[in-house]
């Protein structure tokens, strides 16, 4: 019988060890790419301590210093959207639900402007502007998160029909957008100018602490979800299903509550809402391995991050030497994407 | 087989006097917000004996089954399994002892029938810890018990109503329950798959050391598949016996106020309920 996937047959580590081997081959080859072009030989001329990033040539300083943290940025936010917009159909079983799609991005957008408007007053009174490493705007941001799905939850509750859940979610998301442009009308302008960033979505800066951060979140969030995707499986079957195979459902709600806000608040926090990734990649991947989460979630991981890597990098090139938000690119490659695989789907499953 | 199983379960409940039941409902209450849905059911269940909770649409037989299942939490009573409160299991044990087939639904996903009767096999294993030679036994074999293996490899959402129900009961016996509970396991399915799964059960019971309860408002169904039969009328017991006597006139005139027509059933002679024939048509006869 032929299978119903088409990587059905391979078996997980091989499919997630060459998922690794892919992503860093073209994580590294998407770095080369630019205004300049660079031969692949700049890998061997990487910075040390002995040799710092400083005394490099120009095309390694670039290319080290610049471009490939910034294509890794791009992609450890690819893979966090994506696995956030896993996270989220588990949690509300909705193919549809996405940090978009259910206001969570707006809210973390709310959060982020809210904490950097606040951020003097944070000095004045005396409280630090970060916390375990983390700066502020990554907290503010994941509050904003946090409160937009709880809200969205608790309103999805009263209203049990996926559509109802999702006009709750669009609903939520308008409220936080204004309350975003309220802050910016009424900022003075350098604040309002870098409030911008949280509205629009782009990969303008890689400060240090960025990599880090969103790593580690991105880290967590996989392994917990690795670990429990029996569990998940169960979940997308129902409540009710999970609960007679022993799962504890609440427990495992409220993890996946706070794993996708934190998830979001990462990315909205260093790159701004970015749409779409949410959406389309975990479709793609459930298209490629199945819904078994064990080998969903690391495909999910591989294509997101390999998707938006791609469109940072299409985005840097296409209108050289302007700068295109990469929110834009994946809106307009993944919409139609999106609606081409949506067309196509009934036709695959007869 | 099943009649040694029963005989010498019967010889155990001789010997003990007291009866006690492998689940036993001790004056079980629940209440919908300020309606109450359940008052004071009492009602037993030993092992090798399938029992079907029958009453009318509304009743209550779902509600009652899913206390038992720790589905629904506040209820008030005791559930006890083999003498130990429901309440004192975790999750993960409870799974172990209790399955739970609810009714059919709907939307499903693209789960392959084979995927879903393998995470039947989750209150046993760890995170991540694969599918040991036991487990796929057991799964192979709840497929092969209910002919759905054929079908193994399909998606769910590409099966008919009765295929798709034979994969969820298999799934059901692969978690090796001892108590397997059904909400109206045979409604919405043609007479053939209906009797397919209903033998499939009793198969399954007579080589397992387990009990069966199941909710039907068919009382045809249940007269001729159940050992004893559990009738609810406004939310208390209003028969608790053989299973054959629900369909009697007399039975059917007690608990439920109706009286419809029986004939009785050719190869067993059990009675079964007709529906009452238009006036017409009875005129022309």
């Amino acid at each position: 019988m032929k299978p119903a996937f088409p990587f059905a047959r391979v078996k997980t580590p091989l499919l997630f060890l060459a998922g690794l081997a892919v992503a860093t081959l073209a994580l590294f080859a998407l770095s080369l790419v630019g205004k300049t072009t660079y031969s692949p030989d700049v890998w061997t001329r990487f910075p040390t301590d002995a040799v710092p990033l400083a005394e490099l040539d120009a095309a390694a300083k670039i290319f080290w210093g610049e471009r490939l943290p910034k294509t890794v940025l791009a992609a450890l936010a690819g893979a966090a959207l994506a696995l956030a917009g896993l996270t989220m159909q588990t949690l509300f079983r909705n193919d549809l639900a996405t940090p978009y799609t259910l206001g969570i991005a707006s809210g973390a957008s709310f959060g982020a402007t809210l904490s950097i408007q606040f951020s003097g007053t944070l000095v004045a009174i005396g409280l630090p502007l970060s916390l375990f490493g983390v700066p502020q705007v990554v907290w503010g941001s994941f509050g904003g998160a946090a409160l937009a799905v709880g809200l969205v939850l608790l309103l999805s509750r009263r209203a049990q029909t996926p559509e109802r859940v999702l006009l709750a979610g669009v609903a939520t998301g308008f409220f936080f957008s204004s309350l975003v442009l309220c802050q910016q009308y009424l900022a003075n302008p350098t604040k309002a100018f870098a409030a911008i960033r949280w509205t629009t979505g782009g990969l303008l800066l890689c400060e240090p602490g960025y990599l880090a951060t969103t790593g580690a979140v991105l880290a967590v969030a996989s392994l917990f979800l690795y670990r429990r995707s029996r569990e998940l499986d169960a979940l997308t079957l129902g409540d009710e299903r999970a609960l007679s195979l022993g799962v504890d459902v609440a427990r495992l709600r409220a993890a996946l509550f706070l794993l996708s806000s934190a998830l979001v608040a990462v990315v909205v926090a260093f790159c701004g809402p970015i749409g779409f990734v949410g959406l389309t990649v975990p479709h793609v991947a459930r298209l490629c391995v199945g819904v078994e989460r064990r080998r969903l979630i690391p495909a999910t991981l591989f294509l997101g991050a390999l998707f938006l890597a791609a469109c940072h990098t299409f985005a840097r090139i296409v209108l050289f030497p302007s700068v295109l938000p990469v929110g834009v690119v994946t809106s307009l490659l993944g919409a139609p994407f999106f609606l081409a695989l949506l067309l196509r789907e009934p036709r695959r499953n007869r | 087989m099943t009649d040694a199983t029963r005989s010498s379960a019967a010889t155990c409940d001789a010997s003990n006097s007291s009866r006690t039941p492998f689940l036993s409902v001790e004056r079980l209450s629940f209440d919908a917000g300020k309606t109450p849905i359940l008052r004071d059911v009492s009602f037993g269940v030993a092992r090798g004996e399938r029992v079907a909770l029958v009453g009318s649409n509304g009743v209550g037989k779902t509600t009652a089954l899913r206390c038992v299942g720790r589905l629904l939490e506040n209820w008030r009573g005791e559930i006890r399994l083999d003498g130990v409160s429901v309440r004192r299991f975790s999750r993960r044990d409870l799974a172990q002892k209790i399955a739970f087939v609810r009714q059919i639904s709907g939307s499903f996903s693209s789960f392959t029938a084979r995927q879903l009767v393998e995470l039947s096999r989750l209150p046993y294993l760890r995170p991540l810890e694969p599918l040991s030679e036991p487990d796929r036994a057991a799964v192979d074999e709840a497929l092969a018990r209910t002919g759905a293996e054929r079908f193994a490899a399909r998606t769910l959402d590409s099966l008919s109503g009765g295929e798709r129900q034979k994969v969820l009961i298999a799934a059901a016996f692969a978690q090796e329950p001892a108590l397997l509970l059904l909400d109206e396991p045979t409604t919405f399915l043609d007479y053939r798959s209906q009797d397919e799964i209903s033998a499939s059960i009793s198969a399954w019971l007579a080589d397992k050391n387990a009990a069966v309860l199941e909710t039907t408002h068919d009382l045809n169904r249940a007269a001729l598949d159940a050992d004893r039969a559990v009738a609810l009328a406004q939310g208390a017991v209003a028969f608790d016996g053989p299973a054959r006597e629900i369909t009697s006139p007399q039975t059917l005139a007690a608990v439920f106020g109706v009286s419809f027509p029986t004939v009785p059933h050719p190869q067993t002679g059990v009675p079964m309920l007709v529906p009452t024939a238009p006036f017409d048509a009875r005129k022309s006869r």
